[in-house]
């Protein structure tokens, strides 16, 4: 028997215009006036006009028509020449829904709250530098390594945060070489790695010899020129920005160039500096930025700096710096804005990047877990910034709890399930779902309310702005089209 | 408060994709959605939260009732196989037992 179909299966003559085919699972949002995003279960897209839309789903569209070949070849319909389609597409849900079996990999402890720093915008409403009382205690290190270890994930990321991380070394020290030797007595022990959030502002040769000796990376604030990044992020000296970059020359001759990332945060201030910001990360050798607006935590709400500006101008800032990206990409300089490659990674491939706050189920406590300076368990690194405001929604429980009490505490299980985007009112008709994701603690903190109210969530308003923009230009622009899927494929 | 009433046959939209209409613009309006029987209208009486955009708000409900109908049609084609593939994808994962119960413990 011929391995083959025969001739006439391929044919695309009259005889099989009218083929009988069957709607496979797909969403779609209107994009622009007559044409509408659809995606398939798997968050592969195609734009559809009005016309075909209806034609499709009432069943007339023909076998001939470009749009149905289109349709057939992203799993969006079946018929008799495709009817792998629903095993393809299972097997594209399973890939990207992968990380959900593993649980948790990122464990974030929180070694200090003590900071050099007092920049208005910090999330972390830090304390000044002199209080021992806010230091992470050696019984809580250590039950947070253990709790930490328990994970069934095999990829493990221990992350330092503070305040100023480096401000406690000898609690990062104990941590890294404690977890280090626990998890080589494992009967199977599982790829750990570190990371320290820093400022760079105190960082010595010594730290840097024993971040050499573990493999750590370090990952810094940047937030623009000199003048920018001093005016947002004031300590002693007013010299933050030449402890930075001095950071980062030191870190890359001691560690390598690429273990060093930046962060920027936008401030009102930053507002018009878009293309200054990412000229200086240019000049300082990064390969890309990642814009982030403020988060409405900590003493960002209490020096009113995260109403300073709104979604609009943010977004603006943001398509701003985006499009100049592409323009220089255009003559050859090769850069990549991170949270348009994180949702490119989602709408052009299988995989699931894992961005915390584009995860459906939520990423709280699946994708991150926080241990405290004072031994609280969070489920997110926001969780604790809105615990350190007085509100303690979000608190798993204490490193002192079992792995078992902690994740299955019912705030946290009823956060995920109300903020489920896949049943979430309007998320559910959304053809964004599967590139977007649930962010409870977000839209509790703006709107006590865990799935939010969508017509009031500037979570998906600028989201929804960012995708719209992403599909626009890349269906407008061949280059674009071409940068976007390098930027989804990390190449 | 400015009020406006519009009405949707039965035969051609259902109630479910009225109100999920109505829902997306909840930021414009509130809505009191009435039928008295299966077959009978679906009526709304829409009341704007700002005056002077009735005819925008009446066009825009219009549209968005016909594409909640359209979700509905692909919603309830496609539930079998949706079932099938969500099925499938995490039939490895231990998140769904053989008889289709959730696990009894969730890590």
């Amino acid at each position: 028997m011929s391995k083959f179909q025969p001739i006439t299966f391929y044919s695309k003559e009259p005889g099989n215009v009218s083929e009988q085919y069957q709607l496979l699972p797909f969403r779609f949002t209107r994009f622009e006036d007559s044409s509408y995003v659809a995606t398939n279960i798997a968050g592969e897209y195609t734009i559809l006009d009005h016309s075909t839309l209806q034609a499709f789903v009432n069943h007339k569209l023909t076998a001939t028509d470009p749009a149905y070949i289109t349709l057939r070849a992203k799993h969006f319909l079946s018929d008799s020449h495709s009817q792998m389609g629903p095993d393809l597409l299972a097997i594209k849900v399973r890939t990207r829904h992968e990380r959900l079996a593993h649980w948790t990999g990122l464990h974030i402890f929180v070694l200090t709250l003590r900071c050099e720093h007092s920049c208005p915008y910090c999330q972390v409403s830090r304390q000044s530098e002199d209080k021992d009382a806010f230091d992470m205690s050696l019984q809580h290190a250590e039950r947070g390594i253990a709790l930490a270890l328990e994970s069934p994930n095999l990829n493990i990321k221990i992350e330092f945060q503070g305040g100023e991380s480096f401000l406690s070394f000898d609690m990062m020290k104990f941590i890294v070489e404690t977890a280090t030797v626990l998890n080589a007595k494992l009967p199977q022990p599982k790829n750990l790695s570190f990371v320290a959030a820093t400022n760079l502002a105190v960082i010595t040769e010594e730290m840097l010899d024993f971040c050499a000796a573990y493999n750590i990376d370090i990952s810094t604030s940047l937030d623009g020129p000199r003048d920018l990044h001093n005016k947002n992020r004031p300590r002693p000296g007013k010299d933050s920005y030449e402890r930075t970059i001095a950071g980062i020359d030191l870190v890359r001759k001691r560690l390598g160039r690429d273990k060093v990332n930046a962060l920027m945060t936008t401030t009102l201030a930053s507002l018009p500096l878009v293309r200054e910001i990412v000229d200086e990360y240019l000049t300082q050798g990064f390969k890309g930025i990642f814009f982030r607006p403020l988060s409405p935590y900590g003493f960002a709400i209490k020096t009113k700096f995260f109403r300073a500006y709104n979604a609009e101008q943010w977004l603006k800032f943001y398509d701003d710096g985006l499009d100049y990206i592409i323009e220089l990409n255009r003559y050859g300089v090769d850069f990549r804005e991170y949270y348009a490659a994180t949702i490119l990674t989602k709408m052009l491939t299988s995989q699931d990047p894992g961005y915390v706050d584009l995860m459906s189920p939520a990423g709280i406590g699946l994708g991150a877990v926080i241990y405290n300076y004072d031994g609280a368990v969070y489920a997110s690194d926001e969780a604790r910034m809105l615990a350190e405001m007085g509100d303690m929604t979000f608190k798993l429980g204490t490193v002192e709890d079992s792995f078992e009490t902690l994740f299955t505490n019912d705030v946290f299980l009823m956060a995920l399930e109300e903020s489920f985007a896949y049943s979430s009112p309007q998320c559910n008709d959304c053809a964004f779902e599967p590139w977007c994701g649930a962010d409870p603690v977000f839209h509790w903190g703006q709107q006590q309310d865990f799935s939010g109210k969508k017509w009031e969530s500037e979570f998906c308003h600028r989201n929804m702005h960012i995708f719209k923009g992403l599909v626009s230009r890349m269906e407008t622009d061949p280059f674009v089209k071409n940068l976007f899927m390098r930027w989804a494929n990390g190449c | 408060m400015a009020q406006f009433t519009l009405e949707f046959d039965a035969k051609g939209y259902s109630l479910l994709a009225v109100q999920k209409a109505c829902h997306r613009y909840s930021d414009q309006a509130s809505f009191e959605i009435t039928q008295t029987s299966e077959t009978s209208p679906i009526q709304i009486i829409v009341f704007l939260r700002l005056a002077g955009s009735e005819e925008t708000l009446a066009q825009n409900l219009r549209i968005e009732v016909l594409d909640q109908q359209m979700r509905e049609v692909v919603r309830v084609e496609t539930a079998g196989v949706r079932n099938l593939i969500l099925a499938h994808a995490f039939s490895r994962t231990g998140l769904i037992r053989e008889d289709g119960q959730p696990p009894e413990i969730l890590i």
